[in-house]
């Protein structure tokens, strides 16, 4: 506006105060991970260059290897379940008159809550001995199908994934029930006089018409299984061995138990790195359905 | 019009009268499973909360008989969680106050005294995009060398950085529209300077965004973990979170002490979704939708 532009020193006095705590902590950081991240460094005595031996010992290491593998297995089980459930849920509560504040309500509910929370919840319910999930698998008859959720190695990967998928399939669901309740209405009545049923209204009109809010889902996603920490570590701190842990856990375990700070740094990166490229591809692909359509 | 066409179109009516009853029934069911499923953890913690470990052993599913209260005291003591929850309670105010009187005034700035929102804006909202982790290590080695680590200070300033973006974005939106740009050229002309326009006439009409950022700012500081574990050693200042977590390392065998130490930590969140549903929905959906 015009008559506010005479005022010069505004620009001191209500921008250079968060200016100044974000620079410093938040843009800055970035800059000084970069560079720490190409040094040998413990925090205490001085930082050695190294060059790129951090990234290259990373890409090395079979710690790595099995934490990346745990990622993209993560995310790719993420990605069915939570667009599918998400998708499912949210046509059946669009359809839904009675009763549909309290059913969107509940799946929104573990949303809110803190991941902490719902990871110590499922570390209750996967207790071997008398966590409800061995209890019911008891008593249908299927003890065989019992374990030691928690602490085999073979499936404590899955354990971890589980509350980290449950968590947040509400999310998408109240994003793309949005996303539905968006389309023009006129459009469902004419494919409804067509005579087409619900499944191909839901195929062939609703998903082509939020293709964009499923990519967002899918970014959201993909970005938040790389920086994913807590379910992880407050399950099984990321074991046997780093067995159940994702990047997020992996970086903390380098930095702070083993004090390998520059390494931790080049994780970080990776991480900065994954999640910047995610979304750019996101932000293409989108502006390309939007050109299309 | 012909009997024998009438006759059939009734048929195919009733067919389809009877498909969509299906249909419905069906959708229900689904609808009520996936419910039971999202809210059977809550359940369990519940059950658990109000009995000890004896009966959780003996008759897992079975109702508390007798209702066991001692678990809350104990959990209240062990774990110190007075402290810790009052702990919390300060972070997440402080951190709401001065995130959003310092993002309101980016928030004016960026809204009413630009032409275009510009880089400055980029600048700000570029934050939403950056993974914790990317700034983990050095905010860890700042604080430290300010001799900021393991005090309230050093978390708070922390988590007011890091809230920034978020409540720029949303405000810098909410401002565009819902502040009339005559009204605040109405209080300039009368003689207001911005500060006063700012106090006066900006933040009152901004309410609506404000309460949006307050509930996820609120709600975000609460829940937050990673900063807490790394920044916060002394037990007398760290958050509920983190103290609860303590739990599954000392009594991760007290089924009974461990669910009573959850159910109090999720009580303030559900409570604040319960009265501002609408609020929390949008700003945890709006800071979803970001990208």
């Amino acid at each position: 506006m015009n008559i506010l532009r005479k005022f010069r020193w505004a620009f001191f006095v209500f921008v250079a105060p968060s200016f100044l705590i974000y620079t410093y902590l938040v843009i800055f950081p970035i800059v000084s991970s970069m560079a720490y991240s190409l040094t040998k460094w413990n925090a205490i005595s001085p930082a050695v260059f190294v060059g790129l031996n951090n990234y290259e010992a990373l890409f090395k290491s079979k710690d790595f290897a099995i934490v990346m593998t745990n990622t993209w297995i993560g995310l790719g089980l993420a990605l069915v379940i939570q667009v599918g459930f998400g998708l499912l849920i949210s046509f059946l509560l669009y359809q839904t008159k009675a009763g549909y504040r309290a059913f969107r309500a509940m799946a929104f509910l573990p949303v809110v809550l803190a991941p902490a929370a719902v990871a110590l919840m499922f570390v209750l319910i996967f207790n071997s001995d008398i966590g409800p999930v061995n209890k019911i698998l008891e008593s249908i008859g299927l003890s065989g199908l019992k374990r030691n959720w928690l602490s085999d190695k073979d499936i404590v990967f899955y354990t971890v994934l589980s509350p980290m998928i449950y968590q947040f399939i509400g999310l998408y669901v109240i994003v793309l029930l949005a996303g539905m309740q968006s389309i023009p209405p006129e459009i469902l009545e004419s494919s409804a006089i067509d005579g087409a049923g619900s499944f191909r209204t839901f195929t062939m009109i609703i998903v082509p018409m939020i293709w964009d809010i499923i990519f967002i889902c899918v970014t959201l996603i993909t970005a938040g299984s790389f920086k994913a920490f807590e379910h992880s570590y407050l399950m099984t701190w990321g074991g046997p061995g780093v067995r159940s842990a994702f990047l997020g856990v992996y970086m903390y375990l380098r930095t702070f138990i083993d004090a390998n700070f520059g390494l931790g740094c080049a994780i970080g990166m990776v991480i900065l790195f994954i999640s910047l490229a995610v979304t750019m591809i996101f932000r293409a692909v989108v502006r390309r359905l939007d050109y299309q359509s | 019009m012909n009997p024998i066409t009438a006759e059939r179109k009734e048929a195919s009516l009733g067919s389809f009268v009877f498909r969509d009853r299906i249909m419905t029934i069906l959708r229900y069911a689904v609808l009520i499973c996936s419910s039971l499923a999202t809210i059977f953890p809550f359940l369990w913690i519940v059950l658990c909360a109000f009995r000890d470990n004896t009966q959780i052993y003996t008759m897992p599913f079975a109702l508390p008989d007798p209702l066991i209260l001692a678990n809350f005291p104990k959990v209240f003591k062990s774990a110190n969680l007075f402290n810790t929850l009052l702990n919390s309670f300060l972070y997440a105010s402080v951190t709401v106050a001065v995130v959003i009187v310092l993002a309101a005034m980016v928030a004016f700035f960026l809204s009413k005294f630009l032409k275009k929102q510009g880089w400055l804006f980029t600048y700000f909202i570029a934050g939403i995009l950056i993974p914790v982790q990317a700034i983990l290590i050095p905010l860890f080695v700042t604080t430290r060398d300010l001799g900021l680590i393991n005090t309230m200070q050093g978390i708070l300033i922390v988590y007011i950085a890091t809230n920034l973006s978020f409540a720029i974005f949303v405000l810098t939106g909410f401002m565009r529209k819902g502040v009339p740009d005559e009204m605040i050229e109405a209080t300039i002309i009368d003689g207001c300077g911005p500060i006063r326009c700012f106090f006066m006439v900006v933040l009152p009409l901004s309410q609506t965004g404000i309460a949006t950022v307050a509930t996820f700012v609120f709600l975000g500081v609460w829940n937050e973990f990673l900063f807490a574990l790394i920044l916060l050693t002394d037990p007398a200042i760290r958050t509920l979170n983190l103290s609860i977590f303590m739990l599954r390392g000392q009594y991760s065998s007290d089924q009974g002490l461990m669910s009573a130490g959850v159910l109090v930590l999720i009580t303030p969140a559900i409570l604040i979704y319960i009265f501002f549903q609408e609020k929390v929905v949008q700003g945890l959906t709006a800071g979803a939708v970001k990208g």
